[in-house]
């Protein structure tokens, strides 16, 4: 006979909906930064969430390909300047996050 | 949630952390020179009174060259610092119309009223802009500087004059002295702290080299 799969427990539950993207620390640091501002800079975001320069590169690609952020290059005078936007879809899903991390710990 | 991430103290952070260059002490300097100036001469360059109010144009020049390679780049989106520059702009607005404009449009002289209203209004306008900006930032800096203004209306009001225009450009510049001091200190330390960080030059270089 089948066995019946375990029940879930209510506490964890919310848990199962938490986007597993903005989960990790790194990029969680990165939207959280972001959502308080329109837009920051490579260097700005770079400062505030104390990552390195290959770790922050590798974290927004992943941001980007989910369409959470966008990355714009422009050149101030002979300088290379990238330009951080959090998405009208980056800011639902962090907020959206927001919530349910909100509802967890309100159980526990 | 609030307790892993505290979204207030991250949006109050960001102001603090944008503007720890020292400019807006530095700007109301100017201003408050230029006001002192325009009072006690009356043909001081207006320019620099309204230097302030094309704050953001110059702001962004000299930030692109000093600060934002230090500390980058971001705007502000979020609610306390829209409601600090509206307090700082309504503040430098009712300071051009208390001062310059409506003794134009007015006989001042025969007014004694101004006489006694102008030191006061000035002084507690100016305490509430820094309580003000003190109270949404929660920064000490801010605070200080009420502390120090309310401070200058004292020392204001103790001193007599014989005219009453000497004792407001005395009070303007003991604030524009504090202001420009404080601002040219916080830029010092700020140059000093941060160093130039060119890491995306360096980056951007590489990149370009293995292609």
């Amino acid at each position: 006979m089948r066995q019946k799969p375990k029940k879930t427990n209510d506490n964890l539950s919310s848990l199962q909906t938490v986007d597993k993207l903005i989960h990790s620390p790194a990029r969680l640091r990165i939207m959280a930064h972001l959502f308080v501002v329109e837009n920051a800079d490579f260097l700005y975001i770079m400062r505030q969430t104390d990552l390195t320069f290959g770790n922050l590169s590798s974290h927004l690609n992943t941001l980007e390909k989910a369409a959470y952020v966008t990355i714009s290059k422009e050149f101030i005078g002979k300088k290379p300047h990238t330009l951080i936007k959090l998405t009208d879809k980056g800011r639902e899903a962090f907020l959206h996050y927001k919530k349910n991390m909100q509802q967890f710990f309100n159980k526990l | 949630m609030n307790n892993i991430i505290d979204m207030k103290k991250l949006e109050k952070n960001t102001f603090l952390d944008t503007n720890q260059d020292g400019f807006i002490e530095l700007i109301l300097g100017i201003f408050y020179f230029g006001i002192a100036g325009y009072i006690g001469t009356k043909t001081f360059p207006i320019l620099l009174i309204m230097l302030p109010i094309f704050a953001p144009i110059w702001m962004k020049l000299v930030r692109n060259k000093f600060t934002y390679p230090r500390i980058g780049y971001a705007t502000p989106k979020n609610r306390s610092t829209k409601t600090i520059i509206q307090l700082v702009f309504s503040y430098l607005l009712f300071v051009i119309c208390f001062v310059i404009i409506i003794p134009l449009l007015i006989n001042i002289n025969n007014i004694q009223i101004w006489d006694n209203l102008v030191q006061i209004m000035l002084g507690i306008a100016t305490f509430i802009l820094f309580a003000g900006i003190g109270y949404i930032t929660t920064s000490l800096r801010y605070y200080r500087l009420s502390v120090l203004s309310f401070s200058c209306l004292v020392i204001v009001s103790i001193v007599e004059f014989d005219d009453f225009r000497n004792s407001i450009e005395l009070f303007f510049l003991l604030m524009s002295g504090i202001l420009m001091i404080s601002g040219i200190v916080l830029f010092i330390n700020f140059i000093k702290k941060i160093p130039i960080n060119d890491m995306e030059d360096v980056h951007e270089a590489e990149t370009k080299k293995n292609k």
